[in-house]
């Protein structure tokens, strides 16, 4: 029996089992060493994991589009990062002339989603036009090919909002009723990290839904499943692929609409690092699967919030912060490494693609 | 009469999408910024080229619906234009109605001056519905013409607004030969071309077409490079020794970016042994060149190392670390398929970047300070100081030409070998190699060998030449334009390679007249590509006949 | 294949020699001594100038405003100078070293360009320059401020700029920390850009030399929006000053976030030129109220700036982007004037010696412009090194006024 298990062991799993070994206790050595100095009070620490969890559901909205595009075509959707920044960006136009003309001050609650609402039709807009002009008539080619549309997709739409709107910062209104903190939980939360916490549940369990529960997920399902048999069963692939890509559209609008009222901030090239976040955590979470991407996601915003802090400090690595980024990808070939079809994903990975 | 009416409601359609082209050309400021870039010096402008030839171009696709019936299409492609006129002209009357500049910024005053060719507003609706319409009608006429005299008149067109774009690196190039520049100066005016000039363009186009058209076409014909015998041994001299003149007579400029796309080309092999002939995803190709580029540079600079070495004998080092990053990587990765070897490859692209930058290895590699007072290739600084006039661009060009030589002969030589066929094997199919007996680890470990190799010989080069490295050059930019450049120039194939690099490098670097708009273009023209040529501009054999098939029988590509 | 070629180059001879014979000829009426040449701006053709700037990319807001501070200044001379149009040529750098290269090999190759305003980026000019100093070029850097670029060891003959050593910066901003404010302890954070990194160094070594201490030296990533970690490091050991001189859209997150960072109440905040506009304050929102801004001292010159302000916004529909416009218009403005010098007219054709013209713009004296008043020194630093800071008095980006009285915003507090 061990003789069997022995012989299975090559080269490789040591090399792996050192690498990971080498992590972890790198990871244990600084989390200990940080919080045996008792640098940081509960608060902090509390601090850190709501603004996680906060970016890590407006990660999981921009994740959905990239896992339910992949779960049907099999393609890495390139411009989704341009998909999600053109909603707020547009959206921005409508925000300011509602500030400038006082209705956001008097129905502040009703503004706020009517701008949501624009933000999502806009990117669920971009999300359809992309798939119809580019990315249809290539169904049938070969897998890169579709991947090299949307890079070139990508560029396209990132060049033409800086060419129409310019490429300054663009401030959102801040609203007196998103202002300060309030107890909530036991924790004293900022009011607007509960409202983009809330906001985004109630979409990601709206989509779970739509997914589970109607016709129109089970068709999204079958598809994903088989396109040709789908197509057999009386199910119009093309239809379901516009669906698709214009709910991950109009959940990335609305990712991008939250972000707007988190960071205050939108400019035309700010959606590359965020999505390249989000596509990481569909990934750690199990490309294609969307309760995977939820989870990869809410996972990846707490580690990047804590992460430099906890255990890269204690390691007494000089400026730890500037390295968040390299911990999100370290983190991302570590799972791949030792569960290489992310936290929740079928057999993808070994699988033929 | 039912063919009839979609007919024209087709014409009515594609007058609206060339509306919005246009309007988006505005809009984005593009028409603004080439307001005063002349093409024929004194005559028009490319902000007109680009209203007028997108007009033409969507009158033409119309007028090809109804080639039988000239009146048809006569007035099919002049609904066309006029549509896209007038859609267009709205632009500058509700400009005029309301403020869009809060919102567009380049709504400007400027942009309805030159929407309306100077007149006001409503005239200039007029005007540019009217300018839609001939630019359709022109589209038909023209398309009458058939035969050379037809192929010269695009010939013409296209050299004319190319050379137009590229008047000033046209008049950059000729001023250095010295007094020889008399030969050709005469072909530009001060701003654009001069009218000689597009006389004689006129003159060789219809001339070449003239003899092309007399003679009867050769049905599959083959490159003079392929044929047998003498020919074939003198073509390549002449290639070679064309290649060898590059510096010299083009000069310092087109050395630079010959050096470039040099430098993609071998990134370009690298990237061509993994995914064109093993089928090994691979988003992080900036890693091995980031390694190699800082590997020469900590060995060979006095600001990193108490014992500076020359760059020859830091390029091997720069060599073995790639390699050994990219096995070290692959090793755990290997497993994995399609996708997820890329995404994995793409973090590993990113975390060197950011590490390159960071202050943890800042008293290593210099962090936002980089590196700089690389060594230069020997042979290359002895050349500059041997040959009066010559330029470290210009030399380094010999050196790179030399390394991309090797690269694609090693390409070759492993692509024709036992290993080359285990490769495409596991490309087809894994589970059938290894069934036929082939070692997936160590036959894939090869490819990631000599691939990361090549990378990491682009990035010694890539320090070597511009003495210098920061953290910033190595972006996921890079990775994607290699991974670009195998697609557009065809997937597993070697020509492909050096047409992508030329196409996808070389040709912005060229047209960096386009500026800020680089990219915008760069991104719309990669979808077209994608969209009419999807195997690539010179594509391997077997690709090609991949593709034929598919077109034949589409449901047998799953 | 060779007899149509053969053919053809005889067409292309015969075509050529008929057109060189009919050609004018220019007379020589004006011999060139120069050691580096001369350019000749022939009767009515446009004299060139050309921008190296960074125009395309993540950092295009930074030369894209820069280049239209010397497109304002070619329009406040009327477009023309000696009677001969201006013409603006350029190159994209994208701030990168072989972005800097490419531009500058491009550059040096079109001799008809008289003088080059560019780098946007350090790095640029660093990799660029001596390709261009040694084609005998002269360059003025709107937005270089590394140290070393005018360090006499180090300098290239040609090069200048009109942005201030940040060796200059640093030490009033630690100086104003220590003296003005009374702060003892102070934390930096740098964006691992040049610019930044090398500020914060000046500064956290002048407020040791002061006598404080520094706490903490951070940096992030410029593309970073989440700064409270590395803000709750900075809160665990709460300092009297965060100094972080980096630029807009990281500022604007670390500014706003700071505020709402439990510790961080009573620390003081200060940030550099780079931040220095009211699209900071924009992106800082109300947390910029009080906060402290290092940069050139306009408010002797706040007229003038007012005015190109307006200009700016007439012309490209927008506020300014970026910091560097001004430098920008003053490297311009210089350039001009020393082609005003150097020229030489002979019946409508000009002679400018490159020679004569890095002579001249090394020799220049109290040019008034937009940043101050400018005088070159010999290694190229042609910056008013006048440093201001200023407190930001309101974060309402529309009272953006800056100056010394009760009422301005930012409000002048030290010297």
């Amino acid at each position: 029996m061990l003789k069997n298990w022995l012989k299975r062991i090559s080269a490789t799993d040591i090399l792996m089992w050192g690498i990971g070994l080498i992590i972890i206790l790198g990871v244990v050595w600084g989390s200990v060493a940080t919080l045996s100095s008792g640098k940081y009070d509960s608060a902090a620490w509390q601090n850190l994991i709501v603004t996680g969890l906060t970016l890590g559901s407006i990660y999981a909205l921009i994740a959905i589009g990239y896992t339910v595009v992949y779960g049907i075509l099999r393609m890495i959707n390139f411009a989704h990062s341009e998909i999600f920044s053109g909603g707020p960006l547009v959206a921005y136009y409508l925000a300011r002339a509602l500030n400038d003309n006082g209705f956001l001050a008097k129905q502040p609650i009703v503004g706020l989603v009517l701008v949501a609402l624009f933000s999502m039709f806009i990117s669920m807009s971009i999300a359809f036009l992309a798939e119809r002009i580019a990315y249809r008539p290539l169904r049938k080619a070969p897998r890169l090919i579709p991947l090299i549309t949307a890079i070139g997709v990508s560029f396209f739409l990132l060049y033409t909002y800086k060419g129409l709107f310019g490429s300054g910062i663009k401030d959102y209104p801040q609203l007196d009723i998103l202002k300060g903190r309030t107890p909530f939980l036991g924790m004293d939360i900022q009011i607007v990290y509960i409202v983009i916490l809330i906001s985004a549940f109630v979409l990601l369990a709206i989509l779970y839904s739509i997914v589970q529960f109607t016709k129109l997920g089970k068709a999204m399902r079958a598809v994903s499943e088989d396109k040709d048999t789908a197509a057999l069963m009386g199910i119009d692939v093309d239809q379901i692929i516009s669906a698709t890509f214009m709910i991950g559209g109009a959940l990335a609008g609305a990712g991008g609409f939250l972000y707007a009222l988190m960071f205050h901030q939108v400019a035309f090239a700010m959606g590359f690092f965020p999505a390249l976040k989000a596509f990481t955590s569909a990934v750690v979470g199990g490309i294609g699967n969307v309760v995977g991407a939820m989870i990869g996601a809410m996972f990846l915003g707490i580690i990047e919030a804590m992460g430099p802090n906890i255990f890269l400090d204690g390691l007494g690595v000089p400026a730890p912060n500037q390295l968040k980024d390299a911990i999100a990808f370290v983190l991302l070939v570590f799972i791949l490494i030792f569960r290489p079809t992310g936290i929740l994903g079928e057999r993808l990975a070994t699988k033929k693609a | 009469m039912e063919k009839e009416k979609s007919f024209w409601r087709i014409a009515f359609e594609r007058g609206l999408v060339a509306g919005v082209i246009l309007l988006l050309i505005s809009l984005i400021g593009m028409l603004e910024a080439f307001k005063g870039r002349e093409i024929i010096g004194g005559l028009f402008t490319m902000s007109q080229v680009l209203i007028v030839g997108t007009l033409y171009l969507t009158g033409a696709a119309s007028g090809k619906l109804a080639q039988n019936n000239l009146r048809q299409s006569a007035l099919g492609a002049m609904l066309t234009g006029a549509v896209g006129g007038f859609t267009t002209g709205l632009l500058p009357i509700i400009g005029t109605l309301v403020n869009l500049r809060s919102v567009l910024l380049n709504a400007s005053p400027e942009l309805y001056k030159i929407l309306s060719f100077g007149t006001g507003p409503y005239l200039g609706l007029v005007v540019l519905t009217i300018v839609g319409a001939l630019s359709g009608l022109a589209a038909v006429l023209l398309n009458l013409v058939k035969g050379w005299p037809r192929q010269a008149i695009n010939n013409s067109l296209v050299a004319i607004i190319m050379l137009g774009l590229l008047a000033d690196l046209f008049r950059v190039t000729i001023e250095q030969w010295g007094n020889l520049s008399v030969l050709l100066s005469w072909m530009l005016a001060i701003k654009g071309l001069s009218y000689a000039g597009v006389a004689a363009i006129l003159a060789v186009t219809f001339g070449l077409s003239y003899l092309k058209g007399r003679k009867p076409a050769q049905a599959g014909s083959v490159s003079i490079f392929q044929q047998k015998g003498p020919k074939k041994y003198a073509a390549w001299l002449a290639a070679g020794i064309g290649l060898l003149l590059v510096p010299p007579i083009l000069g310092v400029y087109f050395s630079e970016v010959l050096d470039n796309v040099g430098i993609y080309i071998l990134m370009g092999l690298g990237m061509n042994i993994l995914l064109g002939y093993t089928g090994m995803f691979n988003l992080g190709f900036v890693a091995y060149y980031a390694l190699g580029a800082y590997t020469v540079g900590v060995l060979t600079s006095p600001e990193t190392s108490a014992n500076p070495i020359p760059w020859i004998a830091a390029m091997p080092v720069a060599l073995l670390v790639a390699i050994i990053a990219g096995v070290v990587l692959s090793i755990p990765v290997l497993r994995m398929r399609g996708d997820y070897l890329g995404i994995v490859t793409l973090g590993f692209g990113e975390i060197i970047r950011i590490l390159a930058g960071s202050d943890l290895l800042k008293p290593w590699i210099g962090g936002a300070n980089g590196i700089t007072q690389i060594a230069r290739p020997g042979i290359a600084l002895w050349l500059t100081k041997a040959v009066p006039g010559f330029q470290i661009q210009q030399t380094v060009y010999y050196v790179i030409l030399f390394f991309v030589i090797v690269g694609i002969f090693l390409s070759i030589r492993l692509r024709d070998s036992r290993q080359g066929r285990a490769w495409m094997a596991i490309r087809e199919d894994e589970d059938v190699a290894q069934a036929m007996g082939i070692d997936l680890v160590n036959v894939k470990l090869l490819a990631v060998i000599v691939s990361s190799a090549l990378g990491g010989l682009a990035g010694a080069l890539f320090a070597g030449r511009l003495s210098s490295t920061y953290p910033q050059s190595y972006t996921l930019m890079v990775s994607l334009n290699a991974l670009c450049l195998i697609i557009v120039g065809g997937m597993g194939s070697i020509p492909g390679v050096v047409a992508g690099s030329l196409a996808l490098v070389g040709l912005p670097d060229l047209l960096r007249e386009f500026g800020e708009f680089r990219m915008l273009v760069y991104g719309a023209l990669l979808v077209v590509m994608m969209l009419v040529k999807p195997e690539g501009l010179l594509p391997a054999e077997a690709a090609k006949r991949e593709f034929h098939t598919e077109e034949n029988a589409p449901a047998a590509a799953d | 294949m060779s007899k149509r070629l053969f053919v053809l180059a005889s067409i292309l001879m015969v075509v050529t020699v008929l057109l060189s014979a009919c050609g004018p000829k220019a007379g020589k009426a004006y011999e060139c001594t120069d050691p580096l040449g001369c350019v000749v701006v022939e009767k009515g053709a446009p004299i060139r100038i050309a921008y190296a700037l960074v125009v395309e990319g993540p950092d295009a807001s930074l030369g894209t405003d820069s280049k239209r501070g010397i497109e304002i200044q070619i329009d406040d001379h009327g477009g023309t100078l000696l009677g001969h149009p201006i013409e603006l040529v350029g190159e994209n750098t994208g701030c990168n070293a072989e972005g800097g290269q490419a531009a500058a090999t491009k550059l040096s190759t079109d001799k008809s360009i008289v003088a080059i305003v560019g780098t946007s980026c350090s790095s640029e000019a660093r990799a660029g320059f001596p390709i261009l100093s040694e084609a005998g070029f002269s360059m003025i850097s709107p937005s270089n401020t590394a140290p070393d670029l005018t360090d006499p060891a180090k300098h290239v003959p040609g090069y200048f700029r009109t942005a201030h050593n940040d060796k200059v910066q640093g030490a009033v901003a630690a100086e104003f920390a220590y003296n003005s404010l009374g702060a003892r302890k102070a934390a930096t954070v740098h964006d691992g850009s040049l610019y930044a990194d090398q500020l914060q160094q000046v500064f956290a070594a002048r407020f040791k030399e002061l006598g404080g201490e520094v706490v903490y030296q951070g940096a992030v990533q410029p593309t970073d929006t989440d700064m409270r970690s590395v803000l709750t490091s900075i809160a665990a050991n709460p300092p009297d000053i965060l100094y972080y001189p980096i630029f807009v859209a990281a500022g604007g997150f670390i500014t706003a976030q700071a505020r709402e960072t439990p510790g961080l109440e009573n620390t003081a905040l200060m940030g550099a030129d780079g931040i220095y506009t009211p699209d900071f304050l924009k992106a800082a929102g109300e947390a910029s109220n009080g906060m402290y801004l290092s940069s050139p001292d306009f408010t002797v010159f706040g007229d003038a700036y007012t005015k190109f302000q307006e200009k700016y916004e007439a012309k490209y529909g927008e506020k300014v982007l970026n910091v560097f416009h001004a430098h920008a218009y003053d490297a311009a403005g210089l350039i001009f004037a020393a082609i005003e010098k150097v020229a030489v007219d002979v019946d409508g054709t000009l002679y400018i010696g490159r020679q004569a013209l890095r002579d001249a713009i090394a020799a220049t004296k109290d040019y008034k412009g937009l940043t101050g008043n400018l005088t070159c020194s010999e290694s190229g630093d042609c910056a008013d090194p006048k440093i201001a800071v200023y407190q930001v008095t309101n974060s309402d980006p529309a009272t953006w006024n800056p100056g010394a009285a009760a009422d301005s915003n930012p409000k002048k507090v030290y010297p």
